[in-house]
């Protein structure tokens, strides 16, 4: 009985410190930088304990001003719940959080009509739309699509799902099928393949550590004036194409055929402002030991960002510096 | 040279246990660091990585198990952390062609020390079991001889070793659980056995197949009478309460229903399903508890007559026919729910062939589920009437009980959790001890089929002895169809696992013949 007792006390003591950590722990790495003058930043990472950072110095990006998360109980459409909206939009804002973006807000389908109607709204802005479908007030018939008008305003908009303007969302939580709504059309895979995966990565996603290959609404890789950012083959798993003075991301897969890791990704690519013009100019690595550290990185221009992350693989603390 | 022999050597020296388990240690760390099943090991990286993000286990989807291994890891992620082995792992964009086929490759590689860490504590837990088993023989037997035997055929069982080692599979830590909560049943220790047993359930859900056999220790221990209802119902509350304490964190969060997905998809019922039912679900348990309770007060306080002329004072044969006809209707009755559940499921599932005929597979997989306890319960009734005194009856109902868990052919890691109660049976009964070897050592090639090339990625990625490029033709091989869409693993699946099953059948097999001969 005593060898009992001493394992259970053991497995006990392991599970409670490990609900404690699952629940609570929070890395406490954080970031700045300095630079001068000369080309070259130094980065300065505080933390008691070790971490992973890496860095990635990019040109051509644009960081939105702020992020709109769509999320409506009435006009949720139907291919992803509600409930699964929520969980995964609140993630995404709060993985945001720890990447030192803070102006993302969640907006319902009232506060989006507004928005996609109102053209100063539109610039430096970026919606986040993950329900597959536009809500019906927003796209009132079947050739007045507002989020068109969004990005021709030069709005981004971050778009999951099967082709954007191809399923129309009531107010009873159903999606109406829009004949020859969609934006893109035959280009979209419309894969009823599952899982329906690409296998070769892009420069941009070797950079990010995206390594989502779902594309079963994949863009045709090729498709005109696209980028692609994610993985690929003849269809990609995430391309980013200019539309009107804005521009439109296109996630080959609902948001929860994610992995882990590759949500990370994709929130990296969000928040430093990834976009079709985006250049990989540098990247790195440090490891930080006990107490805070510190590196430097050469090769910096003006209008630069020095996007720095701890975490290996996932980037699960980050800041992104716009030199 | 033959098991017997090597046994006597080691028992001529001083120390033997510790001879043993170090021995047993010994295998373990040496394999750990150089050997690793990847696909199972990125999963747990995911939960590294959501614990660091800032999510939860549940947040987002990455964890699908019971708590108690996703707080195993948390501790293991904290560790990591003050260690400084914050690399967990890395993508391999050579791999990235070869994901998403019928054998799993993940994107992404572990790094080898990710790896040694998270098997830390499932090393430590076979170090526990063989210990315990040593205890637990030595008690029951006073055979020095038969406790170092228990504590070899788990230290050094190649299935053991390679699941702790190699797979970082979990399902020893439920063994571990289930071990000890059959002796504190057996023990008559049962707040503990059933705090415990909540344990094993909440780690890997296998051992809920264990309820019948667990109830039916407390009665023959105690007898037909109230301090068994007694026992009975002290057991549950530790149940209950263990299991409310465990997922505290997850029902605070409203996120009870993922915390128990795992489990409820494994009987064939959706968690969201449940989760629909609402307060409903909660109404109907009480009701049944309630139910349960009144008519256990009735028979036994009231009426206990009834019991004693019907069912206690009657000839075995008659009572055997009657269990056999209960179990018939019951069975009869379950099984026409089920069809109706299963019909309705399909006029209202909507989508391709292929999801019509998942909704369909669950529900043959809730009546498996139903079948297998009532096979379970039966075992539980025979070991209740066993005529046998002493540990073997407890010991052979224990075994058969876990066989009877795995009918359908199960992955060679579900089969750990079953390890330990054969353990005891080939102990006490030598002739189980050449079944078992071939059976573990059956299962553990099989686990290393599955496992392939992935079992060296991380030393391709993480270290200079291979190139992952070298082995690039490997993984094309295993990921590729041969006539059309099979996969070419699958024949290479179908000896193995067709091989180990069998090993497992022929345990079953000479168990019931075995265990005939023995109450005759």
């Amino acid at each position: 009985m005593k060898a009992i007792a001493v394992i259970l006390a053991v497995s006990c003591a392991l599970m409670a410190a490990g609900a404690a950590v699952a629940y609570c722990y929070h890395p406490d790495t954080g970031f700045s930088v300095t630079e001068d003058g000369s080309g070259n930043a130094t980065v300065s990472v505080s933390g008691s304990l070790p971490a992973d950072v890496n860095y990635r110095l990019l040109s051509g990006t644009d960081i939105p001003e702020r992020i709109y998360l769509y999320l409506d109980s009435d006009y949720s459409g139907g291919m992803v719940s509600y409930r699964d909206q929520d969980r995964m939009l609140s993630s995404i804002r709060d993985m945001m959080r720890e990447c030192g973006y803070c102006n993302a807000e969640f907006i319902d389908s009232a506060r989006l009509a507004q928005l996609c109607s109102t053209p100063s709204e539109a610039p430096k802005r970026a919606i986040m739309m993950i329900s597959g479908a536009v809500p019906e007030n927003v796209y009132p018939d079947d050739s007045n699509n507002g989020l068109e008008t969004w990005m021709a305003n030069g709005g981004t908009l971050y778009w999951a799902g099967p082709d954007m303007g191809l399923y129309r969302a009531d107010a009873h939580r159903d999606n109406v099928k829009v004949e020859g709504g969609g934006r893109f059309g035959d280009n979209i895979n419309n894969s009823t393949e599952k899982p329906c995966l690409v296998g070769k990565s892009s420069d941009i996603s070797r950079a990010m550590g995206f390594a989502g290959g779902h594309a079963e609404f994949g863009l045709k890789a090729d498709y005109p004036g696209s980028a692609v950012i994610g993985l690929y083959d003849e269809y990609s798993s995430l391309s980013v194409v200019p539309a009107g003075a804005g521009r439109i991301f296109v996630l080959g897969c609902p948001m929860s055929s994610l992995d882990v890791e590759s949500l990370y990704s994709y929130v990296d690519m969000v928040v430093c402002g990834i976009n079709e013009d985006t250049v990989v100019k540098d990247t790195g690595s440090y490891h930080k030991g006990y107490g805070s550290g510190s590196f430097m990185v050469s090769g910096v221009s003006v209008g630069d960002v020095l996007y720095v992350t701890s975490g290996k693989p996932a980037s699960v603390n980050g800041r992104a510096f716009l030199l | 040279m033959k098991l017997e022999s090597g046994l006597g050597r080691i028992r001529d020296m001083k120390h033997p246990l510790a001879v043993l388990i170090l021995a047993g240690l010994a295998v373990r760390l040496v394999l750990m660091p150089l050997f690793s099943f990847n696909i199972d090991l990125t999963y747990w990286m995911k939960v590294f990585n959501l614990i660091d993000g800032g999510n939860d286990l549940y947040s987002i989807g990455g964890y699908y198990y019971t708590p108690v291994w996703g707080y195993i890891l948390g501790a293991m992620d904290m560790l990591a952390h003050v260690l400084g082995f914050t690399d967990f792992g890395t993508q391999v964009p050579e791999l990235y062609p070869y994901v998403g086929m019928d054998y799993s490759i993940s994107p992404y590689v572990t790094s080898v020390s990710f790896n040694v860490l998270v098997k830390v504590p499932l090393i430590l837990t076979d170090v526990a079991v063989a210990y315990l088993l040593y205890t637990f023989v030595m008690r029951i037997s006073d055979d020095r001889n038969k406790a170092l035997l228990a504590c070899a055929l788990w230290a050094l069982c190649p299935l053991t070793i390679l699941e702790s080692s190699v797979h970082a599979m979990f399902d020893n830590v439920s063994a571990m659980f289930m071990l000890i909560s059959f002796i504190a049943a057996y023990d008559r220790k049962y707040l503990l056995a059933g705090g415990v047993y909540s344990l094993a359930i909440l780690t890997k859900f296998f051992p809920l197949f264990f309820i019948f056999l667990l109830l039916a220790i407390v009665v023959r221990n105690e007898g037909f009478n109230m301090r068994s209802i007694r026992s009975i119902a002290m057991a549950i509350a530790s149940a209950v309460a263990v299991m409310l304490i465990v997922e505290l964190p997850a029902i605070i969060n409203g996120q009870f229903w993922e915390s128990v997905s795992f489990m409820t998809e494994r009987i064939g019922l959706s968690a969201s399903t449940l989760e629909s039912l609402g307060i409903w679900l909660f109404v109907g348990l009480g009701i049944l508890v309630f139910l349960v309770a009144a008519a256990a007060h009735y028979f036994c306080r009231i009426r206990p007559d009834i019991i004693r002329s019907r069912f206690l004072e009657i000839s075995d044969e008659d009572r055997n026919r009657k269990v056999l006809k209960v179990i018939k209707v019951v069975a009869g009755v379950m099984t026409a729910l089920i069809l109706l559940y299963s019909a309705y499921s399909v006029i209202k599932a909507e989508g391709t062939l292929v999801d019509i005929f998942n909704v369909f597979a669950k529900r043959v997989v809730l009546l498996l589920s139903v079948y297998t306890l009532l096979l379970e319960a039966y075992i539980a009734y025979r070991f209740l009437f066993s005529r046998r005194e002493g540990i073997m009856p407890y010991i052979y109902a224990f075994a058969m009980s876990a066989t009877v868990i795995f009918l359908w052919p199960p992955a060679p890691q579900y089969a750990i959790v079953i390890v330990p109660a054969f353990v005891l049976l080939a102990v006490f009964d030598g002739r189980f001890v050449k079944p078992f070897v071939i059976m573990t050592v059956l299962m553990a090639l099989y686990d290393i089929v599955l496992a392939g090339p992935s079992a060296v990625f991380s030393l391709a990625v993480y270290t200079s002895l291979m190139d992952i490029s070298s082995l690039v033709p490997m993984v094309e091989f295993v990921t590729s169809y041969i006539f059309g869409e099979l996969p070419t693993i699958a024949p290479f699946m179908l000896v193995f696992g067709g091989a180990s099953y069998v090993s497992l059948l022929y345990l079953i097999y000479r168990g019931i013949i075995l265990g005939r001969r023995g109450s005759e």
